[in-house]
């Protein structure tokens, strides 16, 4: 009831703290999402790039089964992240207009088989359903990640042919986003220097996994970007070796340390950018934390004279800033939330909220319930006898 | 009076130092982060408009065959209206073959959103000088109605008279209603003779930066009416930064907002505490004006202390640091600029006090019981 009677009293102090503490909320959002709009397209890269290894924009003219057949021949390389592009037919699905936007002229269907390391690298933006690397192993049928499409569904079953006469059905387990980034390669890109020119549009119509397209013997070939990882303890003659080995089977080769390099000096810049605006953010936010607590508690103070007199402990007053602070805060975060809704909403600006956010988020709250709190019991404690009178 | 803002000035910074050590700091780092602010915001402008600059026209080309007007506009009709809302203006430029002689003609388009239907392209309309005559009204160009502007030609001695003359182009009859220094004719798109061909590229002019869903938009629609035989130039994919801007703009206007509302808090709190002050100030016989005069007094010169201590750190240490990232930085503060910024801050500050102080004195009755 005290409580109650307290803030309906600094009614207009509790709204301009309340104002005061979402406008910060909805700042940081907005900063960290930058700042993870800017890094997110890397993190699935991180490691890869740390270590060694080559990038070869394959040859359509190189034979696949000759580069297996060199991968094979060593003990040198590690992993292999690259996909290989079937070409299919499916009567039912041009018929239907399924996807017919992407059909070349002879109704040829592009499936891609990306090999398991590069499908768990990254999972795109669905629609619906679950990405290829989610498949049920004990599912016979071939499983693939579908280009968006109304009229498909997920557990739909295409028949595709090899346009000789071999049959493939596909199960639909995912549905890409039209705006989803695919790991792959611009197709008028060929000088790759950075994480960013390994993202593209949808290309193709299926996306599967390769392991799968080669335990079916459904040719498959290799196009567009191909990394392959050495071993970590590879000498420099044998490295040497293995560059020049892919070099005849694909031009514009980068080493992965020299693309991290660049990825690094591009991210530092893109960052560098928002840094000193998300200092200056924590700045203002640390100074309004400490601005409302001091200010709440000096405002009450008289008012905490008052129980201190009919009787309240010190810390009963310290109770009360407490209640007050987890009110704004608990308003506050609604608030922002609100807001932050209506901009995501605008589709003007970069709203997202992860687990990062959340956290900043909520330390913030958290210092400002303990600091109001640890002012008030501050302030009290220092007060003597006479003070109170 | 100069005298009584400094003792008050001494006695607040005795009687409240906490309250004083944070105005302080919220000032001097306002004051940074009003410069930085604007700074980024000007910067990240600059860079939008570079960008948007960059991708003044997309110039898609057509491989090894050429194609007729039918099937460019059918690939024009099947554009989405939101692809449309991001293309300025469409140009291509097709053929016509009279009796073995090819007759160059020209559509510039642009999409109007309320009827749906292309239109001349209004600045290369204004843009195309006319010997003699009129274009086709954007109500005339959308029914298709049977006019044609020809071009010059100086071996024509009797040109003008070909004004108002009807011509037959492939089966169809078009009035000519001008005739223009451009080489190309032009007719409506709506009526456009059908033996059209020749077409080897088209030009789209985006209205802003193209957004990332209508590039691939445009690039599905091309697959799908010309299959690969099309050369697209690339934009980058990754990078769509119109929001990462706007984002960044808003968080510099936001972070602007925050600062000036937590001085406000600040002033508000310091004027509350006052009214004791205020009441002693009035029982003394001083006027209104000379009681508002000192507070403001007081807060001005902390104000401009800070300021100017907040200036100097920005300008010393922060511009040279960031200046390697924020490319057009140099160029952005200009003296005028931080005379009007300063004059912005200064004044502002001066309105809030007075706005709070004015209630506070007004209340006499309540100052006179004190």
């Amino acid at each position: 009831m005290y409580f109650k009677r307290l803030l309906l009293r600094q009614i207009v102090s509790f709204a301009v703290c309340i104002m005061l503490l979402a406008f910060s909320l909805v700042l940081i959002v907005l900063c960290i999402s930058s700042l993870h709009n800017k890094i997110e397209g890397y993190i699935p890269f991180r490691e890869l790039f740390s270590g060694k290894g080559r990038y070869i924009n394959y040859s359509q003219e190189s034979k696949t089964s000759d580069f297996c057949e060199m991968l094979d021949s060593t003990d040198d390389y590690e992993t292999l992240y690259a996909y290989k592009i079937a070409y299919m037919t499916s009567q039912e699905h041009c018929d239907a207009g399924l996807l017919k936007d992407n059909t070349d002229n002879n109704n040829n269907l592009y499936c891609c088989g990306y090999t398991y390391d590069l499908a768990s690298l990254y999972t795109p933006k669905l629609s619906s359903g679950e990405w290829i690397t989610e498949r049920d192993e004990n599912d016979d049928m071939l499983q693939g990640v579908f280009a968006y499409s109304d009229d498909l569904k997920i557990g739909d079953v295409v028949t595709f042919t090899d346009g000789v006469d071999g049959y493939e059905d596909i199960k639909v387990i995912g549905i890409l986003s039209p705006d989803s980034r695919m790991l792959g390669l611009n197709k008028q890109k060929y000088n790759v220097n950075r994480f960013t020119d390994f993202y593209t549009n949808v290309q193709y119509e299926v996306y599967v996994l390769a392991e799968d397209l080669e335990k079916r013997n459904i040719l498959a070939e290799l196009n567009g970007p191909v990394l392959v990882t050495y071993k970590d303890d590879i000498t420099i003659d044998e490295k040497h070796t293995l560059d020049s080995a892919l070099t005849l089977f694909g031009t514009d080769g980068e080493s992965l340390e020299n693309i991290q390099y660049n990825s690094i000096k591009y991210l530092t810049s893109e960052i560098m950018l928002i840094a000193p605006i998300a200092i200056s953010l924590l700045v203002i936010t640390f100074l309004a934390v400490s601005v409302l607590s001091v200010i709440g508690t000096k405002t009450n103070i008289s008012t905490y004279n008052i129980f201190c007199m009919c009787g309240a402990r010190r810390k009963q007053c310290a109770y009360y800033s407490l209640m007050m602070s987890v009110c704004i805060t608990a308003i506050s975060a609604l608030l922002s939330g609100a807001a932050l809704y209506i901009i995501h909403r605008s589709g003007r600006f970069i709203v997202i909220i992860n687990a990062m956010e959340i956290t900043v988020c909520a330390v913030i709250c958290i210092l400002y319930i303990l600091s109001s709190f640890a002012f008030s019991m501050g302030v009290l404690r220092k007060r003597k006898d006479k003070d109170w009178l | 009076m100069i005298y009584y803002i400094f003792k008050n000035l001494r006695i607040t910074i005795c009687s409240n130092k906490l309250v004083f050590v944070l105005l302080i700091m919220c000032e001097f780092f306002v004051s940074i982060i009003l410069l930085l602010s604007y700074g980024t915001y000007q910067n990240t402008r600059i860079e939008n408009e570079n960008e948007r600059y960059d991708l003044d026209s997309i110039d898609v080309s057509f491989k090894d065959e050429t194609h007729t007007n039918q099937e460019i506009t059918a690939f024009l009709n099947d554009l989405s209206d939101d692809l449309l809302g991001e293309i300025k203006a469409v140009c291509y430029f097709p053929e016509l073959d009279v009796k073995g002689e090819a007759y160059p003609f020209a559509f510039r388009l642009e999409y109007n959103k309320k009827t749906k239907r292309f239109i001349n392209y209004s600045v290369a309309s204004e843009n195309s000088s006319l010997y003699i005559g009129r274009n086709p009204t954007d109500k005339e160009f959308e029914n298709g109605e049977g006019y044609i502007v020809i071009p010059y030609d100086y071996e024509d001695v009797d040109l003008e008279s070909k004004l108002g003359k009807t011509v037959h182009l492939d089966g169809k009859t078009y009035k000519v209603i001008g005739i223009s220094f451009l080489d190309d004719y032009k007719v409506s798109y709506y009526n456009a003779p059908d033996g059209l061909k020749n077409i080897d590229s088209l030009y789209f002019m985006p209205d802003n930066m193209i957004s990332r869903s209508a590039y691939t938009e445009l690039e599905k629609k091309l697959t799908k009416h010309f299959g690969d035989g099309y050369e697209l130039p690339e934009i980058d994919v990754y990078d769509d930064n119109v929001p990462y801007y706007n984002t960044i703009m808003l968080i510099c206007i936001g972070i602007s907002f925050a600062g000036a509302f937590l001085l406000m808090v600040l002033f508000r709190y310091i004027v509350r505490t006052r009214i004791q002050t205020i009441g002693i100030f009035r029982l003394c016989g001083a006027k209104k004006s000379e009681i508002i005069f000192i507070f403001i007094g007081e807060i001005v010169i902390t104000s401009i202390a800070s300021a100017l201590l907040g200036a100097g750190c920005f300008f010393g240490i922060i511009v040279p640091y960031i200046s390697k990232y924020y490319v057009y930085i140099g160029r952005i503060y200009t003296a005028k600029n931080i005379a009007v910024m300063s004059l912005i801050y200064i004044l502002s500050v001066i309105a809030f006090m007075y706005i709070m102080l004015m209630p506070l004195i007004n209340k006499d009755s309540k100052l006179k019981g004190l």
